[in-house]
């Protein structure tokens, strides 16, 4: 009792800023959770797919097109079965629809194990392994668990959306880091100089605002020649997407910057003879961050979407690369949802990301204005 | 006020020459053009005459003159309505737009006025009925409006009307009605199809619309001149849709001129190609793809004027409904 007091009495009145925004951010569960599912997948899908996807990203098996396993507990004959395991598949020729498609084998029973070896990869990209989360035990090699079916290929399409994650997730995460490095400059070199510098920066974000987003999107991607390498084609879809982003967020900058500029705490940095740079970086930016880092956590869901909409039109990433707008590529014609549905599971992981960002967004709105009524 | 209605097409008309020309530096941009694609398809079916014919269209398009002539030149001619020849379809692009015209702007009409016949109704609803369980509901599907993008909502309503309901579902018309003329069974057909793109701009348009006129309604209401038109003693509904809502939607205008009325020509191009909707927008995106110049160059410099036309139409309206805005 005596000591919790003694606590009570130690500790200062008045909060720090950051101490009141995380106050106010631990109201909001539903941000937590957002931010919690972030963190998860994003350890999951760019940390470690190779270890939960069962399989390698072009491994190929001979089910092509195979509907997903069902993972169960309870055999034909109503036993229990303590570890779950799946059918093998059956390949069964419709000669009425001219195609293969692929029923369950009841009397094929492949259990599933956790921590199974399998296709050898290195962790991090630096240990050496070959311990996959799950997996079949079985020395059969038509042995197999698919639990979200084949593409064309036969390659394991849970495993390809693991791998296809960690390029999507990051190309949002990249692409944004470089608009808020291009539009927080900008904008505060155009709110802090004002004058000619301001007007032609100004003039810039407006032309880009005039410009129909969507189409500057596709025309510029479509500008990257066909036969650049994978990784810069990559990286040149990342600048595109932070090029035709940061205007929004450099007009933004500059109003906070020009409210910011007359404050008595900058005119006093100024009178001790601060230099430009110095009032910039370690003056007004600092200022306008909590609103910045708002914009852009809620900016990062369109970039992977834009990622997404542009690859899975053939304008961005392409084949060997997979993304989650590549894998999209295939699941988009009529033919492939009425006989391979399954190639739409990207989209709820998509719907999964995106709403993650939404409410973690909304929560660092609320709580980065903690001296606001709400 | 003429004056500054001048003044902004002045400046609008600078804008579409500027964006017309960069549009124009982007397509060129990559290494080579619509003719090397096409060269290569040529030899690949063993085509021996590919060089002589490729050379003919180069000289038919005007593809061997310098860029700033080939830009200058369709420039021109363009002002006097003729917007080039689409190399894909060897036809002018007028014509391509034009056929599709019709079903893109039928198609937007359609769902501007599902969006916003649902959106407002539903925005005033949720304001006034603060924290009930109609503006629970409400907010939940906004939100999943919001963040759920349209063509991956496509894709899942597509999935539903082929799968669970069976349904031909792609496109406009059925293979019957395609080319039939205008008739009751057409039309019930076109129905048929349109539910699809009118659900999928219900979700998506309408849940931005609802937390705009939610947000702003609810400032609206709490304001002194709202309690004063309630202590004269005039009907509720009076009060909220005369008072409040005239007031809550001025920036419901901006959003139609800016977002809405430019999209009446591209429409929603990505929901389109999921669809297979007979469209502008899937035209573009193959043009661009194609390196199509003209036909996407065409494409660009319309959205930019529909764009640049709706914010002014906005800021006009704008004035006109709340006369506190004075334009300079």
């Amino acid at each position: 009792m005596a000591k919790s007091s003694a606590k009570q009495q130690r500790k200062p009145v008045g909060q720090s800023y950051w101490a009141l925004v995380w106050w106010k951010f631990k109201k909001n569960k539903l941000a937590i959770v957002g931010g919690l599912l972030l963190a998860l997948m994003y350890f999951s899908f760019v940390g470690i797919p190779e270890f939960i996807a069962p399989y390698e990203l072009e491994r190929r098996s001979e089910y092509t097109e195979a509907r997903p396993q069902t993972i169960r507990f309870i055999d034909q004959e109503g036993k229990f079965h303590l570890r779950p395991f799946v059918y093998g598949l059956e390949r069964k020729v419709d000669v009425a629809a001219r195609r293969r498609s692929y029923v369950e084998d009841p009397n094929r029973i492949y259990e599933i194990h956790f921590f199974v070896q399998g296709d050898p990869y290195k962790l991090f990209g630096l240990i050496p392994t070959d311990i996959h989360l799950y997996g079949t035990w079985s020395e059969d090699p038509a042995a197999s668990v698919f639990i979200m079916g084949t593409d064309s290929l036969g390659r394991d399409y849970f495993s390809r959306i693991m791998y296809g994650g960690r390029l999507s997730l990051m190309i949002g995460l990249i692409g944004q880091f470089l608009t808020l490095i291009l539009g927080s400059v900008l904008g505060a070199i155009s709110g802090y100089y004002g004058g000619t510098v301001d007007v032609v920066i100004q003039r810039v974000t407006e032309f880009l605002a005039a410009f129909p987003n969507i189409p500057l999107f596709m025309a510029l991607a479509a500008a990257i020649p066909a036969f650049w390498s994978p990784i810069l084609v990559y990286f040149m879809l990342t600048v595109i997407l932070a090029f035709v982003q940061w205007g929004g967020l450099a007009r933004q900058v500059r109003g906070l910057i020009l409210s910011l500029r007359e404050r008595e705490y900058v005119l006093a940095a100024k009178s001790f003879g601060a230099e430009d740079s110095r009032l910039m970086f370690r003056h007004l930016l600092p200022g306008t961050m909590s609103h910045v880092i708002v914009i852009a956590t809620l900016a990062i869901p369109g970039m992977i979407l834009a990622e997404t909409a542009l690859s899975w039109l053939g304008l961005g990433l392409r084949a060997p690369l997979t993304s989650w707008g590549v894998l999209l590529q295939e699941s988009m014609t009529v033919y492939a949802i009425r006989f391979a549905p399954w190639l739409l599971w990207t989209i709820p992981f998509l719907l999964l990301v995106i709403l993650a960002y939404n409410m973690l967004g909304d929560g660092l709105r609320d709580a980065l204005d903690p001296y606001g009524a709400r | 006020m003429l004056s500054y209605i001048v003044r902004r097409l002045g400046y609008a008309a600078i804008m579409v020459v500027l964006v017309s020309f960069v549009s124009f530096v982007i397509i060129k941009l990559p290494p080579g053009d619509f003719l090397t694609q096409k060269m290569e398809q040529l030899r690949a079916r063993g085509d021996r005459s590919a060089e002589a014919r490729i050379d003919e269209y180069r000289i038919r398009y005007g593809l061997d003159r310098p860029f700033m002539e080939q830009y200058s030149g369709w420039a021109t001619k363009f002002i006097r309505g003729d917007f080039g020849e689409s190399f894909e379809f060897e036809r002018p692009v007028k014509d391509l737009l034009g056929e599709r015209l019709l079903m893109t702007v039928i198609l937007a009409l359609a769902t501007l006025i599902v969006t916003w016949v649902l959106a407002i109704p539903m925005g005033v609803y949720s304001a006034v009925k603060q924290y009930s369980l109609g503006d629970q509901i409400i907010s939940v599907f906004s939100f999943i409006g919001l963040g759920m993008p349209g063509f991956l909502l496509a894709l899942l309503i597509l999935y539903f009307a082929i799968v669970v309901l069976n349904q031909e579902a792609t496109g406009l018309f059925s293979q019957k009605y395609i080319d039939a003329p205008w008739s009751v069974g057409r039309f019930l057909d076109l129905l048929n199809h349109l539910w699809i793109p009118a659900l999928v701009s219900a979700i998506t348009g309408t849940g931005g619309l609802v937390r705009i006129m939610r947000g702003n309604l609810l400032d609206t209401l709490g304001q002194p001149f709202v309690e004063a038109a309630r202590a004269r003693g005039l009907a509720n509904r009076t009060v909220i849709w005369k008072h409040a809502v005239r007031m809550a939607i001025n920036p419901l205008i901006v959003i139609l001129g800016s977002e809405a009325f430019p999209s009446i020509i591209t429409g929603n191009a990505l929901v389109s190609i999921v669809l297979n909707l007979p469209t502008i927008g899937p035209l573009f995106v193959e043009s661009l793809r194609k390196l199509d110049m003209y036909m996407a160059g065409t494409c660009i410099v319309f959205f930019t004027m529909l764009l640049l036309i709706g914010n002014l139409a906005a800021d006009l309206l704008l004035a006109w409904v709340d006369p506190r805005i004075r334009l300079e």
